[in-house]
């Protein structure tokens, strides 16, 4: 997984601006924060303002994180706050503990 | 953009179902997923989803086809249960509680995703008292049996379907606990089940568990519970929702096993082992060790249907099978791919070729063994033909792995009853040329491609020719004249030695019964055997045959057999070669010297005479070794009344040596090279008589 140099790239899907939405985004800004410094881009969109880019990315349930780069792409839905299940998830390296990484369970 | 491993045709109307599972493990965790109440998904490691359940489709608010070949998202759910949102086509949202397990889909890994509506839940309680008769009339008519269990699984409230499931009235149910109508092995499972529920650990339970009726009766029963919430009781009470699942567990757990099972024996069928070899070879790939595949072929099968009947044939089979099955490891899988035909998978030889070679054939020693017992009944002792194929992980797929063991089965059995072959690479690169060759011989049969050529025998006495041994050739149409040994293996293999064999008889009893006419009246003919005409007992009817087609004299013609031929004939056999002596026909010992045949056997073999071996022939005037032997093999011989021929004779010193060591005939380029018939004779017809 030595994913590194390439810039990342993601999309977040919530409902609404509840309190549920906003710890996913906040979740998922810590996690790349603590695997990748400052090379990422987080775009929020809210299926309920934007149904049609939802529509189009064929999201089933929120939240649903999507990594648009580097490739390949991945998705997951859920919860984001354990941080070592949701980067092995993502294909994310921490590089300073990457085998923390190994086997989330 | 498209997630990773989503399916492009998702919405294509064309898809009616979901991709069908190749286990059967897949096809069962379908059949329940179907069944249950909650909303479920089983998504791929990618989060594709691979099947929905009408639950899930109601809850999700999306059909079937929708669903499937979709992508969820991979499913992180860290705490054990988590709430997502589902976007409504309306517009709306729905709160959903998520749960996941890890399952095997197919051969992969994958999640079973079980949602839960729970937006119900966070609906204003004023509705609360509506709900509750509602709630009352459901509970009690409902087909599907009910509960309200206290925090210490006492039954609250039971229904008509739930008592009359277990065999009880409605009332005495409600005096018991779950622990008595469950199985005491259950309780620890059950109490740590309520402890998780009641402390809030758990939202929800989906489980499939035994029930024990008021008879002592056991039923299957799927059964989930959740905590109440306080909505229609105290905050801790449960309810349960209890199916009755023994008939469709039965039918399914029977169709699975006729499904992987042999019908006559219970041994694994080809399917089952099969998978069992897959998932070996996957294990032995991450460990580094061989798997190995025996392929058993019972010997002469056919023989005991014919003779006894298929019952006494079918007992055989049962009783192969469960011997078969008492020398194997638990981790080993015996199985019958039809007629007399048994595979065994062995797990695990080691990680040292030579060590694995050893264990597998460790496991062929023990089934030959357990063979060899004696049977019930007027059943004899069996034997089998065994082909080891080993491979090492997944160096070569388990089809191969089956067509190795297959080839070498084969090869075992052209060597006879009982015998044992281990695959070799060498010999696959050199079947595929095999192939052709057999295919080209039988045409050459039928095209007149082959010929026979004749080398010389000469008395040592005098240098007379006084006979001829009979050589096929094969004139190629593109390789030119071939030689037996390019060919032979695969005619006896193929069997078409047989029609070959008679077919060089033939012509040289007709050549050398013409030639007698017309060139050397006392002229004799040597024709080669082969050990298949000679175990088939055809070769006696062959020879009678060529005489009375070709008029030749029985005692113009001798026939050679190799030393192991005769050493591995049985009575019946050698009898064949006791009629031909009576009628005349002279029987020679080739290649003596190389075989297993001791000079003190030789006595107890049917024959006239030997041939010495052009290899001991070589050393004459070298190798004074050579001189001993031959020279003992002569007087021997002689002792016992035979005549001694060498072969391979290439000088005259060679043939001086022979003559000085008494030696009868010979034949070699010293005294001309095998040639076509019109030269032979011409030949003949030119030397001096």
């Amino acid at each position: 997984m030595a994913e590194t140099q390439d810039s990342y790239s993601f999309r977040i899907f919530v409902t609404g601006e509840s309190l549920r939405s906003q710890r996913a985004a906040a979740n998922l800004r810590s996690l790349c924060a603590a695997a990748l410094g400052d090379g990422f881009e987080i775009e929020v969109v809210d299926v309920l303002e934007r149904p049609e880019l939802a529509e189009s990315e064929r999201i089933i349930a929120t939240p649903t994180v999507l990594r648009l780069s580097p490739p390949p792409s991945r998705r997951v839905v859920g919860d984001l706050s354990d941080f070592d299940l949701a980067a092995a998830a993502l294909g994310l390296v921490q590089p300073e503990a990457p085998a923390n990484l190994g086997g989330p369970s | 953009m498209s997630p990773p491993g989503q399916r492009s045709s998702t919405l294509s109307p064309a898809r009616s179902s979901p991709p069908t599972p190749t286990v059967p493990g897949g096809e069962i965790l379908r059949a329940f997923t179907l069944a249950m109440a909650a909303g479920v998904l089983v998504v791929d490691r990618s989060g594709t989803i691979v099947l929905s359940n009408p639950t899930a489709q109601r809850l999700i608010d999306r059909t079937e086809d929708e669903l499937v070949g979709g992508n969820l998202g991979v499913p992180l759910v860290p705490d054990g249960v988590t709430q997502i949102d589902v976007a409504l086509r309306d517009g709306g949202a729905r709160a959903v509680e998520m749960q996941v397990t890890e399952t095997m889909w197919s051969t992969e890994p994958a999640y079973v995703v079980t949602l839960k509506d729970v937006s119900e839940r966070r609906q204003a309680a004023g509705e609360l008292d509506e709900s509750e008769e509602r709630f009352q009339a459901v509970f009690e008519e409902s087909p599907i049996g009910l509960a309200i269990l206290s925090s210490d699984y006492r039954f609250l409230r039971v229904n008509r379907a739930l008592s009359s499931m277990l065999g009880y009235d409605t009332a005495e149910l409600m005096t018991l606990k779950v622990a008595d109508v469950s199985r005491p092995e259950d309780a620890e499972a059950q109490a740590e089940w309520a402890r998780q529920l009641v402390s809030g650990e758990k939202a929800g339970h989906d489980v499939e568990t035994w029930l024990v009726t008021k008879a002592g009766e056991m039923r299957r029963g799927h059964v989930t519970s959740a905590v109440m919430g306080g909505r229609f009781g105290s905050q801790s009470d449960v309810i349960c929702t209890v199916e009755d699942i023994t008939e469709r567990t039965e039918s399914l757990a029977r169709v699975t096993y006729l499904a992987l099972h042999d019908e006559l024996t219970g041994l694994a069928n080809r399917a089952l082992v099969m998978d069992r070899l897959h998932l070996a070879q996957a294990r032995a790939e991450r460990s580094g060790t061989f798997v190995g595949l025996l392929f058993l072929d019972l010997d002469g099968f056919k023989a005991v249907n014919d003779s006894l009947g298929h019952e006494a044939g079918d007992a055989l089979l049962i009783e192969v099978a469960r011997r078969l099955e008492s020398v194997l490891r638990p981790s080993d899988t015996a199985a019958r791919l039809g007629g007399d035909e048994f595979l065994v998978c062995c797990d695990d030889l080691g990680a040292e070729a030579t060590g694995a070679q050893a264990a597998a054939l460790h496991v062929v020693d023990r089934i030959v063994a357990v063979l060899a017992e004696p049977m019930n009944g007027s059943l004899e002792p069996t034997t089998a033909s065994i082909g080891i194929a080993l491979v090492r992980g997944t160096q070569q797929s388990s089809d191969t792995v089956l067509r190795n063991a297959d080839q070498a089965m084969y090869r075992a059995k052209q060597q006879g009853a009982a015998c044992f072959e281990l695959f070799d690479e060498a010999l696959q690169a050199r079947a595929a040329d095999r192939v052709t060759v057999r295919d080209e011989l039988g045409l050459a049969l039928e095209r007149d491609e082959l010929v026979v050529h004749y080398q010389p025998i000469a008395s040592l006495e005098d240098g007379q020719v006084i006979g001829a041994e009979a050589l096929v050739r094969w004139d190629h149409p593109d390789r030119g004249i071939l030689l037996p040994r390019e060919f032979l293996d695969v005619a006896e293999e193929s069997g078409l030695i047989v029609p070959l064999g008679d077919w060089v008889l033939k012509r040289a009893c007709r050549d050398v019964a013409r030639w007698r006419q017309t060139v050397r009246q006392d002229l004799l003919v040597t024709v080669n055997a082969s050990a298949r005409q000679l175990r088939d007992e055809t070769l006696a009817d062959s020879i009678e045959e060529a005489l009375s087609d070709s008029g030749l004299q029985a005692g113009a013609l001798e026939i050679e057999l190799t030393e192991t031929m005769l050493i591995e004939a049985t009575a019946a056999t050698l009898a064949q070669l006791d009629a031909l002596r009576t009628l005349g026909v002279r029987i020679g010992l080739d290649d003596f010297g190389t075989g297993y045949a001791s000079l003190s056997c030789l006595r107890r073999l049917p024959v006239d005479f030997v041939k010495i071996d052009r290899s001991f022939v070589a050393g004459l005037g070298e190798s004074s070794d050579d001189e001993a032997i031959v020279n003992a093999i002569v007087d021997l011989s002689h002792a016992l009344g035979l005549q001694v021929v060498s072969e391979g004779v290439e000088s005259l010193a060679q043939r001086r040596a022979l003559g000085q060591l008494g030696c009868d005939y010979a034949q070699g380029w010293h005294f001309g090279r095998p040639r076509a018939a019109t030269d032979f004779v011409n030949m003949l017809a030119t030397a001096p008589v």
